[in-house]
């Protein structure tokens, strides 16, 4: 990618340092001819050379470098909760997204068909209703029936996503799902936290769906699009109108509590996208907001999912799996080629269980276990 | 005379503390060669395993002993090793060479107290090349070893037959055994 030394930021520091170019040169080691030509954008220092400059400034190599890249990896995160997404979390999201594409090789894209999208998506109301029941229709589940996120995964490979299931841990992960999209070879990968509860899982499987099926959207208007997509397709109208209907009858916050939980049971899902759906069909029908503080349905869904299990506690009936479990569960449940890809670049290429640890950015310790099973 | 310090990276220090034990601390040879870990090395097997355990030694109070103490980093040296560590990632990204963050550290390391290396990854030995970083493969510092009688050859051979057996064999391994120590490896 093309790149070019920051003089003017390399400068002002030197001049901070009382440095002269003459004595960046002592120190670097080489002629001050070369740091002229450096100076002068001639020439970019090798990289020992460029090392010993970065070290004589004080800079690091992303105020000493300028690089243009448009065909990086564009990452997105599903994150925990209020968990803060700092700059190390996307450097290490776009690094995955840079190993990853090591693997495009040994993934059967199908590079013939494309998958249609939507036309035109917007994130309104009925729009999203009609969209979801088209995708309940596909996948062969009645608008009144929960969604299984099984039935959800099928859709993900008609559309040349590669899914990849992870255990970074329940409460220590940053993010639930990691959504990489790779311009240079057109494709799109989902980590999924299996540590997630099921319920909450289900809804970030159906978020990545709404990204996945509205590509031309961008930013908050597709996180927007697909938190609703998700809702739409969980908990469609025609519940959330029937839901509407026997929660109105409750005065007390607490029988409403209970009646959003009970349907939570029932779908599947979070009490709050159960609120959510219903909350959607109330301002888009113009009917009277139900009188409940949104606020109480936090904690009783947290209370909810420690009732529950998590997918992982789920898969692997509560063990820790072995690597051979994990990778075969992982293959069967989420139809990824992500793990026989994983093995066949292994082979080729000698890899060994870094390569492992740093695209899945799991325990050095896991990643010899999987590496040792795919090697 | 100094000690020649001598760092691994996380796929050497698996290839070699469960056979050679106590791998770390331990001075060997004339130069008082003694092999080291980086603290972030030592923090990455405290993180939990997801998986069920099969690298369980790991974990046992005998090997998380001998990596309590990881090499010493003078003050100066951590800003410049945080530097390093941000040069040669950003390298590591413009040639697309893929090394996890630990073993770029233990890179940066090496080269900030100009000390050695030892990794069989071919991406760190082509980043140890380009920033002029001495760098030795897992086999060569057996073969170290080995010279100054802190191995025999018998237990150079259980070790690498024990790669075999894990599916865990270095790049040009056979090569490399044969070079080393004039025999057909295990």
């Amino acid at each position: 990618m093309p790149r070019s030394l920051d003089v003017e930021k390399l400068s002002e520091s030197l001049a901070s340092l009382g440095l002269s170019q003459s004595d960046l040169a002592k120190q670097v080691g080489v002629s001050r001819n070369a740091v002229s030509k450096w100076m002068k954008g001639e020439a970019l220092p090798r990289p020992d050379k460029l090392l010993k400059v970065a070290l004589a400034a004080g800079l690091s190599y992303d105020d000493i470098i300028r690089t243009t890249n448009e065909r990086e990896p564009v990452v997105a995160f599903r994150k925990r909760g209020a968990r803060k997404t700092r700059s190390e979390h996307v450097q290490r999201a776009k690094d995955m997204g840079r190993l990853l594409e090591r693997l495009v090789p040994f993934v059967p894209f199908d590079d013939l068909r494309q998958h249609p999208t939507l036309k035109s998506p917007v994130p309104e109301y009925n729009y999203l209703q009609r969209v979801a029941r088209d995708v309940r229709k596909q996948v062969g589940v009645a608008q009144n029936e929960p969604v299984e996120f099984h039935s959800l995964v099928q859709r993900f490979d008609e559309f040349s996503v590669v899914l990849v299931p992870v255990m970074w841990g329940r409460r220590e992960a940053h993010e639930n799902a990691l959504h990489i999209r790779l311009p240079e070879s057109d494709t799109t990968w989902i980590y999924l936290n299996l540590d997630t509860h099921s319920h909450d899982f289900k809804f970030w499987i159906s978020h990545e769906l709404g990204h996945v099926i509205s590509p031309t959207l961008s930013d908050d208007e597709a996180e927007d699009f697909a938190d609703r997509f998700a809702c739409a397709l969980l908990f469609p109208r025609e519940c959330a109108e029937e839901a509407y209907g026997e929660l109105r009858r409750f005065s007390n916050p607490r029988s409403i509590l209970g009646r959003l939980t009970g349907l939570a049971e029932q779908f599947g899902i979070s009490p709050i996208t159960v609120l959510e759906g219903v909350e959607e069909y109330v301002r888009a029908s113009g009917s009277e907001p139900l009188s409940f503080e949104r606020k109480l349905v936090y904690p009783a869904a947290t209370n909810f999912n420690k009732q529950h299990y998590t997918v992982r506690e789920a898969l692997f009936n509560g063990d820790d799996p072995a690597a051979a479990s994990y990778i075969e569960r992982s293959e069967s449940v989420f139809s990824t080629p992500f793990f026989d890809a994983l093995r066949k670049y292994l082979r080729e290429s000698q890899a060994d269980a870094s390569f492992v640890h740093a695209v899945l950015n799991c325990p050095l310790v896991d990643a010899r276990a999987i590496a040792s099973e795919l090697g | 005379m100094a000690q020649r310090k001598v760092l691994l990276d996380s796929n050497s220090y698996f290839r070699l503390a469960r056979s050679i034990h106590p791998l770390l601390h331990v001075e060997f040879g004339e130069d008082r060669c003694c092999l080291y870990v980086i603290k972030e090395l030592r923090q990455e097997f405290d993180r939990s395993s997801r998986l069920q355990d099969k690298f369980h030694w790991v974990v046992e109070d005998e090997y998380v002993e001998n990596r309590r103490r990881s090499i010493s980093i003078p003050r100066k040296a951590a800003r410049e090793i945080g530097i390093t560590l941000s040069v040669i990632q950003g390298h590591a990204r413009e040639e697309g060479l893929g090394v996890s963050i630990v073993d770029a550290c233990a890179l940066s390391t090496a080269s900030v107290l100009e000390i050695e290396i030892v990794t069989d990854d071919a991406d760190m030995l082509a980043l140890a090349r380009d920033f002029d970083i001495r760098a030795m493969k897992t086999l060569e510092i057996m073969r170290v070893m080995l010279e100054c009688d802190h191995v025999t050859m018998a237990k150079i051979i259980a070790t690498a037959g024990y790669w075999r057996w894990e599916n865990d064999l270095p790049k040009d391994y056979e090569g490399d055994f044969r070079r080393l120590f004039q025999q057909e490896p295990p």
